[in-house]
């Protein structure tokens, strides 16, 4: 009897992956990636004093990134909405004011560890999330996720159905075009997970008090992006699974990674190199970039094209490759002819 | 135009094949589990394309596909099915034409239902109307009364013959010789080739030896397989005047001619100790899921050597009667008793079992499967012959022919005294499904008892008694011949079938299609006659199917 299962379990790719995979992902990420400190915080300087004020901050974790003396606080506030620092230091009042960056709750802790430690040698604010509230930078992670678990495990089981049920070759028969079962079949759950978005959005905000600061078309845009991408993947897990069973288990060695290396639970700035990699190919990583900046820090597009650009080229190669795969699955191949 | 298929290869390496299909004619493709039924259908509704030759099909939009598993989708209701197709093909989903087909299925009473809630054969009802809901000029059904009751099955022959009757070309898929018989034409095909095309009368003469019982006389050096209590033997040559053989001793011939082999002996047995009571005595048992009486009031005695069929329509009680009996579900009321006693682990042992599913683990080679079994059972499990090629090979990728071969000598290696099998040939070709009757039968003489379930009806002739379930109830039981005794059907021969067909469907008798013929069963011949003046008329003895139609109802 153990040795059956043994031998059935070797057979069976998808289980031993997980068998494989998730054991070695766990101890990776909490071995490398599963620190809540910050090793480092980075800081912006400026107004008259600038270049004096630089010389005090002379801390370990402090790594000053830049020093303007002719830019003023606005400046400095812009910097960290658009995440190009954690902490910013204004010269040029009676005392030097350091400005927090609040949506990123860890490394916020340390600053305000650190300000605590001057005492009344500084004014101190904390930007965007003054309760530094873990709920206002999860809510956005989570839409993220939420889309992503529509996106890959809902669609791929709705698609598997199909084709498990012998009715996709109803379909392929019918008079219709290829891109019209594509369209039909994806349709209902782009709608259905832009209506969970919205509704987790509004939700978050009502229960939570999680600000909205940024701009609600860009956070549209950004969300209709990320859709096209998590179906892509739905619809490519449904092309290489026979059944629901298979799905769900494809699914979960995709999401897994997602939830774990995106940032979203464990900074990834805090992360090792390599498992930071890991983070930056995953596409949940790009859209909580997004998120977070747009609804806690109101980032604008000129801030966030990057993580923009790499969602639109992610969504373009999954869901083109996605497409492909489906279409060749129900237009007729030619048998092979000796 | 005529649609069909010239100069096609059906595999890399097979014969090209020819075949026709006019409009107004229903063509049955016989074949077992690779034959190329499948890739056939395929290739007609456009679904693959063809490596060599040519397809003649209509358009999409004049075209009706029926995948095996009916195509129907599980969570839509009747209406919403009908409604989808219909849409899709620019046909209004409550046209006169649409009510009509449903209605004649049965399905209009209940147009909330999901597809998913219908039984068998209402769903293959379904599946029919909505490959035909736009009228089409060809419609192809890819196996579709497989797993489907008899008497569904007769509805559904008459809802296609029906459509063939408006001029629609149709091709069907079976693995059932029994509905091949009943269409204009037939196709045998064997692996990927054709061994027959015509009219399924004249099948036989494609046999190039003779098919005739054996005698004492006969060795075990000719070609041969059981039916029933007899031998069938191939010999080479045309003798002048043997009995012509039915469309099974002719598949099975044809298929040995072909691939130029002997039947493959049944696997060498373990001589059982027969004991003197019988094997398995069942008392008023009853069963119960819920409210359902799932096996209601059934009585059984099966002794050893004896093999008992149990025939029914999916959901009649079959399985559940099988797994009470086994223990694998609790009796609600009644006496079972299994080799003497309650069916304890040390019972178990005694009983091999082949499920509906095999009980194989699809990703295990031939050879591990085996020693797996074996080592539960505590013996040495070879692999046979016959399996010997593939003995290395994962099972989920071998035909089913092999994987029920492998299931045979899975079950049948320790010697049980009884034997239970559950469906143990549906889906194999004729070869193979004689060769397995013939492990069967083997085991049976041998002294092992024998309890079988099948739909094919066909297969009744092979056991020594039947029961045949309808409801979870046993409807009748006995020697095969005996159960058609007393039920007269009429065969009738018009020279307009087709519109004989009508007239005796719309004055509501049950007719149903045999090739060109017509018959009427459990009907007196004078009411078929006030019908039916001017037709050739005469009494004929009743099908097993028919029976059972006339039981269940």
């Amino acid at each position: 009897m153990i040795l059956k299962e043994f031998r059935e379990l070797r057979r069976d790719r998808r289980t031993v992956a997980m068998l494989v995979v998730l054991p070695l992902l766990l101890l990776t990420i909490f071995g490398f990636a599963a620190t809540f400190t910050v090793d480092h915080l980075s800081v912006v300087v400026v107004g008259p004093g600038a270049e004096q004020a630089e010389q005090f901050l002379t801390a370990d974790v402090l790594r000053v990134e830049d020093v303007r003396p002719d830019a003023d606080r606005a400046d400095a506030v812009a910097d960290l909405a658009a995440n190009r620092a954690d902490l910013a230091v204004v010269t040029g009042g009676s005392v030097p004011e350091v400005l927090i960056d609040g949506s990123n709750i860890f490394a916020a802790q340390s600053a305000n560890v650190l300000v605590a430690q001057l005492g009344d040698r500084v004014d101190s604010e904390i930007l965007f999330n003054p309760g530094l509230d873990t709920s206002w930078v999860m809510v956005p992670a989570l839409i993220g996720l939420i889309l992503t678990f529509i996106g890959t495990i809902i669609t791929s089981i709705g698609m598997v159905k199909e084709r498990a049920a012998g009715t996709l070759e109803q379909l392929a028969v019918m008079p219709l075009r290829p891109m019209d079962v594509i369209v039909g079949k994806i349709a209902p759950y782009f709608l259905l997970a832009a209506i969970d978005m919205v509704l987790v959005t509004v939700l978050g905000r009502a229960l939570f008090g999680v600000p909205f600061r940024g701009s609600v078309w860009l956070f549209a845009l950004a969300g209709a992006i990320f859709l096209f991408l998590v179906l892509g993947i739905g619809v490519l897990i449904s092309t290489v699974s026979q059944n629901a069973g298979q799905a769900i288990q494809t699914a979960i060695l995709v999401l897994l990674p997602q939830i774990l290396l995106s940032g979203m639970i464990f900074p990834l700035d805090a992360m090792a190199g390599g498992v930071r990699w890991i983070g930056y190919c995953l596409p949940l990583t790009y859209f909580i970039q997004v998120s977070q900046g747009v609804m806690v820090r109101g980032a604008g597009l000129d801030s966030l094209w990057l993580p923009l650009v790499v969602l639109t080229g992610m969504a373009a190669a999954v869901f083109g490759l996605a497409i492909w795969r489906f279409r060749a699955s129900i237009t007729p191949r030619r048998a092979v002819a000796r | 135009m005529s649609w069909g298929i010239t100069g096609v290869a059906l595999r890399p390496g097979a014969e090209p094949i020819d075949l026709d299909l006019p409009g107004g004619e229903v063509t049955a493709v016989v074949g077992g589990d690779g034959a190329g039924k499948t890739s056939l259908a395929r290739l007609l509704v456009g679904l693959d394309l063809p490596g060599t030759g040519t397809v003649r099909a209509p358009a999409r939009g004049a075209l009706g596909f029926m995948p095996s598993g009916s195509g129907v989708w599980g969570d839509l209701s009747i209406a919403e099915n009908v409604d989808l197709v219909a849409r899709t093909h620019g046909v209004r989903p409550d046209g006169d034409r649409i009510r009509r087909l449903l209605a004649a299925a049965d399905l209009d009473r209940v147009p909330r239902r999901l597809g998913r809630q219908l039984s068998g054969g209402m769903r293959q009802k379904l599946g029919f109307c909505l490959a035909l809901l736009h009228d089409p000029e060809l419609v192809v059904l890819d196996e579709p009364s497989t797993g489907v009751d008899p008497v569904s099955r007769t509805e559904l022959w008459r809802m296609i013959t029906d459509a063939a009757t408006d001029g629609t070309a149709v091709l069907l898929t079976t693995t059932y010789l029994d509905e091949a018989e009943r269409a204009g034409r037939v196709l045998v095909l064997d692996r990927g080739s054709a061994l027959y095309a015509g009219e399924p009368d004249r099948a036989w003469t494609a046999v190039r030896g003779t098919v005739r019982e054996a005698g004492p006389q006969d060795g075990d050096a000719l070609p041969g397989w059981r039916r029933g209590r007899a031998r069938h033997l191939l010999v080479p040559g045309r003798l002048p005047d043997a009995p012509v053989p039915d469309l099974e001793d002719t598949v099975i011939a044809l298929t040995l001619e072909h691939r130029d082999t002997a039947p493959a002996a049944p696997s060498p047995l373990v001589p059982v100790t027969v004991p003197a009571d019988p094997a398995i005595e069942v008392r008023g048992l009853v069963t119960t899921f819920g409210s359902h009486r799932a096996v209601d009031d059934v009585s059984l005695t099966l002794r050893p050597g004896q093999v008992i069929g149990l025939l029914g329509a999916n959901g009649a009680g079959k399985t559940t009667l099988i797994r009470t009996v086994l223990g694998l579900v609790a009796a609600d009321g009644g006496e079972v008793r299994v080799l003497g006693g309650p069916v304890t682990r040390e019972v178990r042992r005694r009983i091999g079992y082949v499920p509906q599913g095999l009980g194989l683990s699809a990703e295990l080679s031939v050879a591990e499967n085996l020693g797996f079994v074996g080592a539960v059972f505590g013996v040495d499990l070879p692999v046979p012959t016959a399996l010997a090629g593939d003995r290395d090979r994962p099972i989920g990728r071998l035909n089913l022919g092999v994987q029920r071969r492998t299931a045979f000598a899975a079950a049948l290696g320790h010697g049980p005294e009884l034997l239970v099998l559950d469906e143990p040939t549906s889906g194999v070709d004729p070869l193979a499904r004689a060769a397995l009757w013939d492990s069967v039968h083997a085991a049976a003489d041998a002294g092992a008892a024998v309890l079988v379930t099948t739909h094919y009806l066909q297969e009744a002739e092979q056991c020594d008694a039947v029961m045949l379930m309808a409801h979870g109830r046993v409807v009748a039981q006995g020697a095969p011949a005996e159960l058609a005794a007393g039920i007269e059907a009429v065969e009738v021969l018009a020279d307009d079938w087709s519109s004989a067909f009508r007239t005796l469907g719309a004055a509501g008798l049950p007719v149903s299609v045999d090739g060109r013929r017509l018959r009427v069963a459990g009907v007196p011949l004078d009411r078929v006659r006030a019908v039916l003046p001017d037709a050739e008329l005469r009494p004929v003895p009743a099908r097993l199917d028919e029976v059972m139609v006339l039981a269940a109802s």
